[in-house]
């Protein structure tokens, strides 16, 4: 009997074909849209972590017609502002991780209270994902122009000198403990002004010797201190004839760490999404931030709105780029513990 | 000098600065009557567009939205005993029951004519003040900030003289309820139990909504009352705008005591984190304690209208010539200025008076002109406004509440909020039925954590012994002395009736 051939060749084609199915199914999932389709036409919460008019909710502002022409999605702020900022990047950390909620805020103070461990903290600074940075400010110590401290070697003399800050544990407090432990400074600092400008107005007044502002404010004429020094290794481009301590004073072992550490300890207005997110809406975010620092009325907006150049290095920081200077911080989680809490301790008049 | 008078005044009369300060200036009394939205707010939204106006216009739109924002603020307080900004509180005491006593229109004519005075007319001060100014600001350090606060606080003996333990019980209460929230001074949470709505603590516009909004609303309806005022119009002797004017002519009967608060307003606004809270409350119990009548304080008396209006527009005008002359912003809202100068490419401080001096001659005139039109606006305004108070409780009850509450949203961007200020208006019942001071409790809230905050301070630079700096020591003896003033003055007059 001839075996019909014709009915057994198609054997392994229906064997492979039954495969390809089962492998097809297997590995399917429903069809995903391409992140540039998955944002034309939605609507973005965008969260300002401080009140409506400082310099965060002013970079929404300045950022939020541009996110909106190069997605095609509509951008609705919200504001979360309590305990500095604390709520905003809470509920940030908590959102949806569906790439419509995102949030601005305030780079090294969000990352000082996770490092800090600051009181109501209920987030892990280490998971964010940052999209980019505007103006990152290093630390800089100011001074009363008419005053007795105009060198270092003036606030190396003085005896029981008080520098004022906000609040104990911040950003402008952890570079008070620096300038104070690096140069040996007989000096506390008085907690408990209610705001920067308060601070400088002091320095002015006399009632301190000194305080540390952020290069944002050094760049500002208004209030009339002057800029001595900035914290760091090297000079910030932005006022490059600004020397900086490791130039002045010849700084080692621990102390030249800490002072180091002030070269990356930088405070920008960040822009992140909550943990979680897809890496392919992160990278698309990432272009379109890319594609918004180089659109001209950006940059003149921008420059409008802050009232300094734009066009400056290293003012604008892609995502992956500042996401890596965040990690950096992290990784030194517990070195930067070991080092600031006592000194926190040491120098904070707390009586 | 001359000259630069002269342009900023032509600039001032043509019809485009004219139309914008007409326009900012009605914006103002709009978000100054609607509790909630305060002048910040309003500029604020307005700043994403200060670009599009030519430099001048720009600053000039934002000092009308600045300048009628407190005497829009005062109608809300005096018809349904809601402040329509912070520094509108004091205006409840008296201008409510006036309004209680068919008498709204006076109230609104006294509040809007000290108002529009005492923001106009210190301006032509401030040019004579500018070379004090900078002594004072450089004067006014940490230690004479805490007397000065201190002595606020000795303002709650003045407004509970019929019982000074519950004043003083109620006084003590705001204070410890000013303690909640992070202490930035000690690094401490207080009061919070884990909670991010507590972390910064109540905020005073949720007290006065609660305390005094809410609570009178209820205490009405639980009375069965038919309406705000319960006071027919044929009850009345007069009417519509000839009561208006009528308050007009008081404030002009009581010329002193407005220049008195219209000064105790303009010095705090010059000096920066004292706020207007403490202008409007030392200007309210100066008011009483000079007074003929000081007993009729608190039942609709028209002085305890003018003495913190004055005060209040006095202080915004002060602010905005320390922000300007120096930079240096009294308040959040004068941050917001600075802001804007400088997008616009001014730099305010010390060179703005010489390098642009017609631009800050014309802001400085500008919120006359602005005070003053707010102030017709609101005068004449006022008869269609006071119809409110005679519609029925039912259709006025549910109204307000709605107000209060998306008031009580707006101040904190918080569902919570609401809850609380729930709370306050029950509790403000509680305190009204058994005769507790709410003004001391608000006055406490208010100067508790400023008191706290300014006497840490001083006690870490100075030592403990920080009062004894020559400017405190005055203030001290300011203090004392108007303390022991009405015993004196009594004292006095029953040896002139021995004598007799």
């Amino acid at each position: 009997m001839k075996m019909n051939m014709r009915k057994w060749r198609k054997v392994p084609a229906l064997v492979l074909s039954f495969y390809l199915v089962v492998l097809n199914l297997a590995i399917a999932k429903p069809g995903i849209a391409k992140p540039v389709e998955f944002y034309r036409g939605k609507v973005i919460e965008f969260t300002s972590t401080a009140q409506p008019g400082g310099g965060i909710y002013n970079y929404i502002t300045t950022m939020k017609p541009f996110i909106e022409k190069y997605t095609g999605a509509k951008v609705i702020v919200t504001i979360k502002r309590k305990g500095g900022g604390l709520e905003g990047y809470s509920y940030i950390y908590r959102s949806k991780p569906d790439g419509l909620r995102m949030g601005a805020g305030s780079s090294l103070p969000m990352l000082l209270n996770y490092i800090f461990e600051a009181p109501g903290l209920d987030y892990d600074g280490s998971k964010f994902n940052f999209i980019g940075a505007s103006m990152p400010d290093r630390m800089v110590l100011m001074v009363n122009p008419k005053g007795p401290y105009q060198s270092i070697a003036a606030l190396q003399h003085a005896k029981g000198l008080k520098f004022g800050v906000q609040s104990m544990m911040g950003n402008i407090s952890l570079a008070n403990v620096s300038v104070m432990h690096n140069l040996d400074l007989d000096a506390l600092q008085v907690p408990g002004y209610e705001g920067g400008v308060l601070v400088r107005l002091a320095v002015l007044q006399g009632e301190v010797a000194a305080c540390t502002s952020s290069m944002s404010e050094a760049l500002t004429p208004a209030i009339g201190v002057k800029p001595l020094f900035v914290l760091g290794t090297k000079r910030d481009p932005a006022l490059p004839d600004l020397p900086a301590l490791g130039e002045l004073v010849k700084l080692q072992g621990e102390k030249m760490i800490l002072n180091k550490w002030h070269d990356q300890l930088r405070n920008a207005k960040a822009w992140f999404l909550p943990p979680g997110v897809d890496k392919d809406k992160i990278d698309y975010l990432r272009e379109v931030y890319n594609k918004i620092i180089k659109d001209p009325g950006f940059i003149t907006m921008s420059e409008t709105m802050f009232g300094r150049s734009f066009r400056i290095e290293g003012i604008l920081v892609p995502g992956k780029e500042f996401q890596k200077e965040v990690q950096e911080i992290i990784n030194n989680k517990k070195a930067m513990r070991t080092a600031f809490l006592p000194l926190f301790k040491k120098y904070t008049a707390i009586r | 000098m001359i000259e630069a008078y002269k342009e900023a005044l032509h600039f001032l009369c043509t019809p485009t600065a004219m139309g914008w300060m007409l326009i900012g200036t009605v914006v103002s009394i709009i978000g100054g009557i609607i509790p909630g939205i305060t002048a910040k707010i309003t500029i604020v939204l307005f700043i994403p567009f200060i670009l599009l106006f030519p430099r001048d216009i720009a600053l000039l739109i934002l000092v009308a939205l600045q300048s009628a924002s407190v005497t829009g603020g005062s109608i809300t307080a005096i018809l349904i005993n809601i402040p329509g900004t912070n520094i509108n509180a004091a205006t409840l005491l008296d201008g409510f029951p006036m309004t209680r006593k068919g008498e709204g229109n006076r109230a609104i004519g006294a509040a809007v004519t000290a108002s529009m005075m005492g923001g106009a007319i210190p301006v032509f001060l401030a040019l004579a003040m500018i070379p004090l100014l900078l002594p004072i600001l450089m004067a006014f350090q940490a230690p004479e900030m805490a007397i000065l606060v201190i002595g606020g606080m000795t303002c709650v003996a003045m407004l509970t003289p019929e019982s000074t333990t519950r004043g003083l019980a109620s006084a003590a209460l705001g204070v410890l309820i000013s303690l909640v929230g992070y202490q930035g001074s000690t690094g401490v949470s207080r009061f919070t139990f884990g909670s991010m709505f507590l972390y910064d603590g109540f905020s005073i516009a949720t007290f006065a909504l609660g305390l005094f909004g809410l609570a009178e609303m209820f205490d009405m309806k639980l009375k069965g009352e038919k309406s705000i005022t319960n006071i027919t119009l044929a009850q009345t002797k007069l009417t519509g705008l000839a009561q208006t004017f009528q308050g007009a002519r008081d404030v002009w009967h009581h010329r002193w005591l407005w220049l008195r608060s219209t000064l105790i307003g303009y010095v705090v606004g010059l000096i920066p984190g004292i706020g207007g809270e403490v202008a409007i409350w030392v200007a309210y119990a100066q008011a009483k304690y000079t007074s003929k009548n000081p007993e009729l304080f608190g039942t609709g008396c028209v002085e305890g209208v003018i003495a913190p209006e004055s005060a209040n527009n006095a202080k915004e005008s002060g602010a905005l010539l320390t922000t300007m002359a120096f930079g240096i912003p009294g308040s959040g809202l004068m941050a917001l200025f600075i802001g804007a100068f400088l997008m616009v490419g001014v730099v305010p401080g010390p060179k703005m008076l010489t390098d642009h001096l017609p631009l800050a001659l014309t802001l400085l005139l500008g919120i006359v002109i602005c005070n003053v039109l707010g102030g017709i606006i609101c005068f004449f305004s006022a008869p269609f406004l006071t119809i409110i108070t005679r519609i029925h409780m039912d259709y006025v009850f549910s109204a307000i509440l709605c107000v209060i509450f998306i008031a009580a949203y707006a101040v904190e961007e918080s569902l919570l909020n609401i809850v609380v200020v729930v709370g306050l208006g029950v509790f403000g019942l509680i305190m009204k039925r058994f005769k507790f001071s709410r003004p001391a409790l608000l006055l406490g809230f208010v100067l508790g954590g400023m008191t706290e905050l300014y006497t840490l301070r001083s006690i870490r630079l100075y030592g403990t012994l920080f009062f004894m700096r020559p400017i405190c020591l005055i203030l001290i003896a300011i203090i004392i002395g108007a303390f022991c003033y009405p015993y004196i003055k009594r004292l006095l007059l029953l040896r002139t009736q021995k004598q007799v």
